[in-house]
């Protein structure tokens, strides 16, 4: 049996991996978002994911190391690969402390990030080039990019919200108090785009960077009321 | 060197087992016997930790084998054993100011 589902949250993934298994479905490989799965007994594994430790593959010591601990290295696809213990032998979970979790989840947001802002970097090209010539698969691109910008951002704030919950237990802190520490970051970002968009909009400097200092100030605003947004709302799921 | 302390759990117990060579399944079965499984050391956080270590010289690869199948084993440095008698200090300070506290107490 094939499905077809992108995911952007690991936790999320191994969770309906898990259900999926428990119904009897053992997945066998993943690629683009398309998973594979295999009959198997209900609930007879237990899935877990990680980031390739070497970018795009995994490493043999990292393999020889999963397979003496009778974990099952099932396939790698992108900066992903996907892993499988027999249930019977009890529970099972890649990373077992906080701070090993921390550094993980840090890992992941960060690249989610870098991709985000890479996304945003191209689209602001994309949309130059509309700009100057008017073509339209320019503009195409350009809204794409955006669009894989917002799910790629999304996908950071999410294990943000992760690493902060994380942090909060292992440091045995209020959960509201670190959430409430992040807000008071955006809100000064907030204030510095402002500051920058007003800097633009007085039009001090010679015309090309007034403009673009008013773009990125509207850009770093955006940005924040994203976030501010998001946290908003995930603040009461937590 | 004091930076570095306190250790984490994790990296406390692996130090403790590497006292002697170990390959790292070894390290979590140990570990795991002798905390009876109240400490688990799962794989991603054990190769996290071992790569950690190896490059901050507190443990060495002690023996490559070479067949195909390759094991490495592993052994602290002479700094891996300071730094783990550093932190075995500072353990036991803080277990001796508890147990003077409760004294006064009853």
């Amino acid at each position: 049996m094939r499905k077809f589902k992108i995911m952007f949250d690991k936790d999320k993934e191994i969770e309906w991996l898990d259900e999926m298994c428990r119904k009897g479905w053992a997945v066998k490989r993943f690629k683009y978002g398309l998973y594979t799965f295999e009959p198997c007994a209900p609930g007879e594994y237990i899935f877990d994911t990680d980031l390739n430790d070497k970018g795009l593959y995994v490493s043999q010591s990292y393999r020889d190391l999963l397979e003496e601990m009778d974990i099952e290295f099932l396939c790698s696809s992108g900066f992903w690969f996907l892993v499988r213990r027999k249930a019977v032998l009890g529970p099972f979970e890649l990373y077992t402390d906080y701070e090993s979790k921390i550094a993980q989840y840090r890992r992941i947001r960060n690249m989610f990030k870098g991709g985000a802002v890479l996304e945003l970097l191209l689209m602001y090209i994309e949309l130059g080039i509309f700009a100057l010539k008017h073509e339209p698969m320019a503009l195409i691109l350009g809204i794409l990019l955006l669009v894989m910008f917002f799910v790629l951002f999304k996908a950071a704030l999410t294990m943000d919200d992760r690493l902060a919950v994380l942090k909060a237990k292992s440091e045995g802190e209020d959960v509201n108090c670190i959430m409430a520490q992040r807000m008071q970051k955006v809100r000064k970002m907030l204030m510095v785009g402002v500051v920058i968009s007003c800097l633009g909009l007085l039009k001090i400097f010679p015309s090309p960077f007034s403009d673009l200092l008013a773009g990125a100030g509207t850009g770093i605003e955006l940005v924040a009321l994203i976030i501010f947004g998001w946290r908003k709302r995930s603040r009461n799921m937590i | 060197m004091e930076q570095d302390l306190p250790l984490t759990e994790s990296i406390f117990y692996i130090l403790l087992v590497l006292h002697r060579p170990l390959h790292g399944y070894g390290i979590s079965k140990e570990v795991e016997e002798m905390t009876h499984g109240r400490v688990v050391l799962g794989a991603g956080t054990l190769y996290g930790a071992i790569k950690n270590l190896l490059k901050k010289r507190w443990i060495q690869i002690y023996k490559e084998e070479e067949d195909a199948r390759k094991k490495k084993e592993y052994i602290l440095t002479e700094e891996g054993k300071c730094i783990f008698e550093e932190e075995v200090k500072r353990l036991g300070s803080m277990l001796q100011d508890a147990k003077r506290r409760n004294y006064e107490k009853v």
